[in-house]
């Protein structure tokens, strides 16, 4: 469906992303995480084309108009003076979208005739949810927001996420969206460090290839172990290895514990600090 | 009604762990021969997972004869015995050797897990 190709781009001539090639498919749900100020905000404007990249390309297949394209920016500061109405009025008419389905407005009380300011984080995300829901998008792309929304009304949002997917079969891509609720969702995990992606793998199979070990304060582990990153206090030894193979288990008598997607994550990231102070 | 526990913290993919979870519904009688189950767009909100996963699972829980499905029509469970039979001896002996992992890794030894297995089932572990 997009097709990336040698993608770069520069901010005041340091270079944010760096020669990027990746494709995404149709239907697929993925998930960037990386560090912050790894290029991921970076990222996703230049697939939806609001910053244009120095070189190289994003390739919408099947020629997706842009009027199919969602996208949630991770600061909403959209229509802000507008009354809800209006700003319905003003989406819709850009969008040509055929009508607007007010119930998820209705489920959560707003009144069309407030100003867009006075929404909560919570409300505005939803609300922008509802505009996009009326373009019919066969591409999400949404940034780090749902952190800042409180569990009530992520939940809300997540439901109205996957009755979109299963209508639109959208295809979703969401950064850093690591909380519990949504963990078994994404089928593609890429991250991102300095500007390009370090990992691009199915979610299962990165599962499988990150363990945590735990050891006695003395403990020690083989020179060959991909450690990836190291948690040591007084009380804990905890090392995290990638990529764990079924071999290690006979050579090294410890326990190999799976993770789930936000530890996993979570180690990524750490391990991006540990080499940046080396 | 769907106690369909997932751990995400499992290298188990989540489409397996949920294929086993609807097994073990119709194992435990809480599913029955021809109950309907929830539409995918349902239970993909259910239990938080892609609606193309639960297309998934309904797809291979169908090859494998515990549900069919007509489009339009959704999908109902239907079963033959001899199914049940060899999936709840692979159910007990996941269980089982879950439970093994986990007494070996507090430190037991074989003998007394024989032990206390021959005790408990034996009835007298209440003194």
């Amino acid at each position: 469906m997009i097709e990336v190709t040698d993608l770069s781009f520069k901010f005041n001539k340091k270079p944010v992303l760096e020669n990027i090639n990746v494709r995404f498919d149709e239907g697929e749900f993925i998930l960037i995480a990386g560090n912050n100020g790894a290029g991921k905000s970076t990222f996703l404007r230049c697939l939806t084309g609001v910053l244009t990249p120095i070189s190289g390309s994003v390739l919408y297949k099947e020629r997706l108009s842009k009027q199919r394209i969602g996208f949630i920016p991770d600061r909403l500061g959209f229509f802000e003076n507008f009354t809800l109405k209006k700003a319905i009025d003003f989406h819709t008419r850009v969008f040509r979208t055929d009508g607007f389905d007010d119930s998820l407005l209705k489920e959560l009380e707003l009144d069309l005739n407030s100003q867009v300011k006075t929404l909560s984080v919570g409300e505005r995300t939803l609300f922008l949810f509802s505009l996009i829901m009326a373009q019919k998008p066969r591409l999400l792309l949404m940034d780090e927001i749902l952190h800042a929304v409180d569990a009530y009304l992520r939940d809300v949002f997540l439901d109205r996420l996957l009755d979109m997917i299963a209508q639109y079969n959208t295809t979703v891509i969401a950064v850093n969206h690591t909380f519990s609720e949504i963990e078994k969702i994404p089928d593609r995990v890429l991250v991102m460090e300095n500007g390009r992606f370090i990992i691009d793998e199915k979610t299962d199979a990165l599962r499988e290839k990150v363990k945590k070990i735990e050891l006695e304060p003395n403990g020690t582990v083989p020179d060959d172990l991909p450690v990836l990153f190291k948690k040591e206090t007084p009380y804990i030894k905890e090392y995290y290895v990638y990529p764990f193979e079924e071999r290690m288990k006979a050579a090294f008598d410890v326990k190999f514990r799976d993770l789930n997607l936000a530890d996993i994550l979570k180690s990524f990231i750490g391990g991006y600090y540990v080499k940046k102070r080396v | 009604m769907f106690r369909m526990n997932i751990d995400t913290a499992s290298s188990v993919p989540v489409y397996k762990q949920a294929i086993q979870a609807i097994k073990v519904e119709i194992l435990a009688g809480r599913l029955k021969d021809g109950d309907p189950l929830p539409p995918i767009r349902e239970l993909a909100k259910i239990i938080r997972l892609h609606p193309n996963t639960v297309a998934k699972v309904y797809a291979a829980l169908q090859e494998e004869g515990f549900i069919a499905g007509k489009m339009g029509s959704g999908h109902w469970v239907t079963f033959k015995n001899r199914k049940l039979d060899s999936l709840k001896k692979a159910l007990i002996e996941d269980e089982f050797r879950n439970f093994i992992d986990r007494v070996l890794a507090v430190g037991a030894t074989k003998p007394e897990i024989k032990e206390l297995m021959e005790k408990y089932l034996n009835g007298d572990h209440h003194d």
